[in-house]
This record gives C-alpha cells, sequence and structure tokens, in this order.
C-alpha cells in the first residue's frame, strides 16, 4: 500500500510559519490608525521669500470661507494661502471692531483635510497694506501662524514674520482632529482676542465611519472691544479696540460663534427634517470655555477633538475648553427651529447663540420658549458693559420693567432724568442725599438709602447707555412706576 | 534616589523647560515683542538701521530689567532718539541706529557695562534694514554687512 505523497520538510515549515502570522495577527487586531511609522516626523524647513502675495488674501482649492464646509478635495497635496491682514469688522450690529486676520476674515478660511495629505502653506504679513474695501488704523506688526494639526518645530514653522515678509512650510497631518490655528506671536491672547484664528478640518485615512446630510464649521470665540481711543470712526460709527486690560482679566462683552453677534442666528445654518447632521465645533476662547449645546436633540455621536477614536454617544452637550473640539452628530428629529447655545448662559447672553433651521421657511426666529429672546441683550458695547454692571450690583434691588423692588423700577429712567443727573446719582448717592431734593424724595418713598457701590465715571457712563438700550427696546413695555 | 536617577530627572527638568520657553521665546517672537512699524519706517527714511535685542540674565523677564536696560540704553552716542523700545516679556529691547557695525558694536558695549552690576547682558537677535528687512546678523568677528 503506497501512503500519499507528503509535502517535504521545509514546505511544512513554511506552511506552519503563514498559519502562525496570520493567527498571530488576527489575535493582535486591526492595524494600529496611529502607526508612528507611518506618520511624516521629519519635516522639511520653513523658508523666507523676498517676493509678497499680491490678490487674494487666502487661496487654495481645499479653503472653505463659510459654516457651510466643503467636501474633502481628494488631492493628496494641498496648496493654500492664507495672508494676515487688519481690518475693521462688525462684531455685533454697529460694533465696527478693529481685528487682525488669516485670509482677511473673522474667523479665518477652513482647511479640510485627511490624514497623510501633504499641505503646502505660505503666508504673507500684509498688515501694512489696506484690503480692497477694507479699512484699517491698526499700525502694521508681527504676525505668525500655528497649527496644531501640524507636528513641527515652532521655532522653525512658526516664526514671526515682520510685515512684507513671506513664511512657507510643508506639513503633514498625522492625526484626525478638528484642529485650532491662531497667530503666535507675543502677545498671543492679545493676536487671538483679535480675530487670528481658524480651524482645519483633519479626516481619518479611511473618512469618517457615518454618513451625514449636512456639516457644518461652529466656532466660538470672545471679543473685548471698548472704545478707540483715538476716536476714529466708519461710516459715522464709533471703532472699537481690544481692551487689554479686560482680555487678561477674561471680561468679554460678546462671546459668538463664527466672528459675529447672534450671527449664526441671523444666517441660520439649514437642515431639513430628518436629516443626520454633523457639526464641526472649535472653541477657540482664548480664555473662556463652552458648554455646547443644541436645544431640541441629542448628540448621537460626540467625537472629541475630532478623532472618531474618542467617541462618546447620547450626549447633551460637549463641554469645550479653549481650542478643544469636538464634532458633532444629531439626527434633525422633526420640523422647527434648532437652537445653538453655549449652555453657560452668560456667554449665551452674549452672542453665542445659533439656529439650525429645519423649519423649511418659516420666517420667525422665536426664541421666546428658550427665554434667550436674540434681542435680549443689547449689542453697543458700552451698554453691554452697563447690563453686566447692573446685573453684578444692582438687579439685587432693581428691576427693568418688573415693578419696585426695594428700589424703584428703572424702565423709563432716562426719561424721567438726564444722564448727568444720573451720573452724579450713580457716583456719588450719599453727596446727592444730602442737597438734592429728587434723590431726597426717592429715600422717603423707598425708606432706603442707594447705597454707593464706588462706581467710576466711566462704569455709570456705561450703566447709563444699558439704560437708554432697555428704554428703547421698552417703547412697548410699560413703563416702570416711581 | 542613585546618582544616575537624579541625572536622568534633572535632564527631563531641563527639557521640560526648554519645552516650556518654546511659546513666544523664539529670536522672532522677542523680535516682534518690540518691533515697532513706525520706527522702522522712521528708520528707512532716515538711512539708519534698527537693531533687535535679546535680554539675557537671571532676572530678564521682569520690570525692573526692562527698566534698567532702557536706562542703560537711554543716552547713548548713535541711538536714535525717540526709537529704542523695551519690553519685559519677552526680554527684548530694540533701537534705530546710526553709522556701522562698530558703531552698534560699540553702543552694546556701553550698555552691556552698564547691566553688569544688575546681573543682565543684551545680545543681538536681528538687524532691519530698508531694502533687506529682517536678517541675522554675522558670525561674530565676521566682517561685511548685517
Amino acid at each position: 500500500m503506497r501512503h500519499p505523497a507528503r509535502p517535504p520538510v521545509r514546505g511544512r515549515l513554511a506552511v506552519l510559519l503563514g498559519i502562525s502570522l496570520l493567527a498571530a495577527r488576527a489575535l493582535a487586531g486591526p492595524a494600529d490608525p496611529f502607526d508612528e511609522s507611518r506618520m511624516d516626523l521629519k519635516p522639511a524647513p520653513a523658508t523666507l521669500l523676498k517676493a509678497r502675495h499680491t490678490g487674494p488674501y487666502a487661496a487654495g482649492s481645499a479653503l472653505s470661507f463659510t459654516a457651510a464646509i466643503k467636501p474633502l478635495d481628494p488631492a493628496h497635496d494641498k496648496t493654500i494661502r492664507l495672508d494676515t491682514s487688519h481690518k475693521i469688522i462688525e462684531i455685533a450690529p454697529g460694533v465696527q471692531y478693529s481685528a487682525w486676520t488669516f485670509g482677511n476674515q473673522v474667523p479665518g478660511p477652513t482647511l479640510r483635510a485627511r490624514v497623510g495629505d501633504r499641505i503646502h502653506f505660505s503666508m504673507t504679513n500684509r498688515s501694512d497694506e489696506i484690503a480692497p474695501g477694507s479699512i484699517s488704523f491698526q499700525a502694521p506688526m508681527m504676525h505668525s501662524m500655528d497649527f496644531h494639526a501640524a507636528m513641527v518645530s515652532p521655532q522653525d514653522k512658526y516664526r514671526s514674520i515682520a510685515p512684507g515678509q513671506t513664511i512657507a512650510f510643508d506639513f503633514t497631518p498625522n492625526y484626525p482632529g478638528v484642529f485650532m490655528y491662531h497667530c503666535g506671536t507675543p502677545m498671543i491672547l492679545e493676536h487671538i482676542a483679535s480675530g487670528m484664528y481658524g480651524v482645519v478640518v483633519v479626516e481619518p485615512r479611511e473618512g469618517y465611519p457615518t454618513k451625514v446630510d449636512r456639516e457644518y464649521v461652529v466656532i466660538q470665540s470672545e471679543f473685548y472691544p471698548k472704545p478707540d481711543p483715538q476716536g476714529h470712526k466708519v461710516d459715522g460709527k464709533p471703532v472699537y479696540v481690544l481692551d487689554t486690560e479686560k482680555v487678561k482679566t477674561k471680561e468679554s462683552t460678546y462671546t459668538v460663534f463664527n466672528g459675529r453677534y447672534n450671527g449664526l442666528v441671523e444666517q441660520p445654518l439649514v437642515a431639513k427634517p430628518g436629516e443626520r447632521v454633523r457639526l464641526f465645533v472649535l472653541n477657540v476662547g482664548p480664555s473662556n470655555t463652552s458648554s455646547f449645546h443644541v436645544v431640541g436633540t441629542i448628540f448621537d455621536r460626540v467625537w472629541l477633538d475630532g478623532n472618531p477614536r474618542n467617541e462618546l454617544r447620547g450626549m447633551q452637550t460637549v463641554l469645550l475648553g479653549s481650542s478643544s473640539s469636538a464634532i458633532v452628530e444629531f439626527r434633525v428629529p422633526e420640523k422647527g427651529k434648532y437652537i445653538m447655545v453655549d449652555h453657560h448662559f452668560a456667554n449665551a447672553s452674549q452672542g453665542a447663540l445659533g439656529l439650525i433651521d429645519a423649519s423649511g421657511g418659516t420666517p420667525d426666529t422665536d426664541l421666546e420658549h428658550h427665554n434667550i429672546p436674540a434681542t435680549a441683550t443689547p449689542t453697543d458695547a458700552q451698554a453691554v458693559q452697563g447690563k453686566q454692571i447692573f446685573e453684578g450690583k444692582c438687579i439685587a434691588c432693581h428691576s427693568v420693567g418688573e415693578g419696585n423692588k426695594v428700589g424703584p423700577d428703572l424702565l423709563g429712567v432716562t426719561r424721567r432724568r438726564s444722564d448727568g443727573w444720573l451720573v452724579r446719582w450713580l457716583k456719588s448717592p450719599e453727596t446727592m442725599l444730602k442737597s438734592d431734593e429728587t434723590a431726597q424724595a426717592l429715600l422717603k418713598k423707598f425708606n432706603l438709602p442707594m447705597p454707593d457701590q464706588g462706581l467710576s465715571e466711566a462704569d455709570a457712563l456705561r450703566l447709563i447707555a444699558y439704560f437708554h438700550w432697555f428704554d428703547q427696546q421698552g417703547k412697548a413695555m410699560k413703563s416702570g412706576e416711581h | 534616589m542613585t546618582g544616575r536617577c537624579r541625572a536622568a530627572a534633572g535632564l527631563l527638568l531641563a527639557l521640560g523647560a526648554a519645552t516650556a520657553l518654546a511659546c513666544g521665546h523664539c529670536i522672532e517672537d522677542r523680535v516682534a515683542a518690540v518691533y515697532d512699524y513706525g520706527v522702522a519706517q522712521q528708520a528707512g527714511r532716515e538711512g539708519l538701521r534698527v537693531a533687535y535685542l535679546g535680554i539675557a540674565g537671571r532676572s530678564a523677564e521682569t520690570a525692573a530689567a526692562a527698566a534698567a536696560t532702557g536706562d542703560a540704553l537711554r543716552g547713548i552716542a548713535g541711538v536714535a532718539p525717540g526709537t529704542l523700545r523695551v519690553a519685559a516679556a519677552p526680554a527684548a529691547a530694540a533701537f534705530a541706529w546710526s553709522g556701522d557695525e562698530a558703531a552698534l558694536a560699540r553702543i552694546l558695549q556701553t550698555a552691556n557695562r552698564r547691566l553688569v552690576a544688575a546681573g543682565l547682558r543684551l545680545e543681538l537677535l536681528r538687524v532691519w534694514e530698508a531694502g533687506r528687512g529682517l536678517v541675522e546678523p554675522p558670525p561674530r568677528g565676521a566682517g561685511g554687512r548685517m
């Protein structure tokens, strides 16, 4: 009887080795998506160029200029230009702010790429020229670019360049995410608070694991304006500049989405009932935290920092520190307007509000059910600061249009008293009570002297600006009595 | 802790310190702290150059060091009046000067002599010149233009 032919020993060993390798691989699980051997960790040096860019301040097919982000450009090599500029932008109705920009807009354009793509970046510091149609009173200065999506030497790639200089460098995004970019030139706080920031969206090599119908970028940031000490005006309206003291103490006047007070209420993000929406959310700061929430839905998925590996399910809010981000995905359950809000409501009242409009074109933007009407806060910076003072020092004793409390209802106060009287009263109530008949009458009526709150003249003027604002708003409301 | 461990810990601390210094402390950031476009424009018009200097020393990043640096540079012949800029953090100074490299070297020598008592020293980082922009100074002892 013949035995069947057996493979030679060497062949059997090879088969065994192959099986062992396959088994080992199966036990080890899928390949590591963050395998460092596939990363670019040896970028080439940056170059400083003599020639300066002209024409558009931003260029590149991978850039998006509005909240609606374009789909991924499939090209592996992406050439982008983000020049710096200084210009006046409107951050709230009537508030002209002296901003510093990337790509001549705030926030800067959004770059979308994929892990492993090659980004060819260049930037001219054009703060020494005025863009067509723009106005600036700000002196040119040095700027730089810091991409959080890159792994490079800051001393080489993120160096500051003088007006007229151009820097160019390449980088490869090694990790997926929603990454901030910003100017890193001292004082960094001032450069960011003046508008120099934007987003880089980096998709995983294999793309996102879910499908959506809409994609938008939402960037939260703070503004700290004060009236321009030099008194510049644009179209008769005062220009505001960065308040370098308030920015250090984190006393923001506006907290906004996409660079503008209630900007995403004025221009809602459109969706349809039943659709699935993906938001790329970045909190720029520079100093405050965001508790991002969409009223009326639940985040099916939250990918912290925009990386699908960092997944949370069924979230009501996502907490974002400065320069923190997330991708949030949710279903729009039915027809309606879904309110995006920073659930730190002090921030929402400063303008961190927006809408996902799935109403099919209903004209009103009624947010009353959530007690955050778009007009509940003044937009003039003086009045906004006055409101903050009022809520900090006056609200315990006074209401606006809700009747007398310990002290009088202040609705209509600017019609009953002159600004000069109010300044004197707010600054020195004790002095006024000694000699002023109106002050004495108030004491007689309310049996409680107005306490001295230690207000400066500037604070008194801010409060009066707020009083004027609510008196303008309150024409349709009943007048306060006292 | 063994000596080797202590050495390793020391090295790690030193590396950590270097990392902490990376933001806002590279040369260009120090230049940016005292860069004044108006001074550069004025220098260009008057045929001057602008020197950008780092302030070195154990207590360099203090208001006192900035004040001492200002005092040391003020009034030295060759420093163009009204062009001196000093920053505490990052610690840097800048001024426009008239004359050649040797004149700048003399200015720095005088200032550094005045700063010895404060434990401070000025180091030339960059020079701005009309038509050339910001350029690196030549290595010590090298001839030619800056």
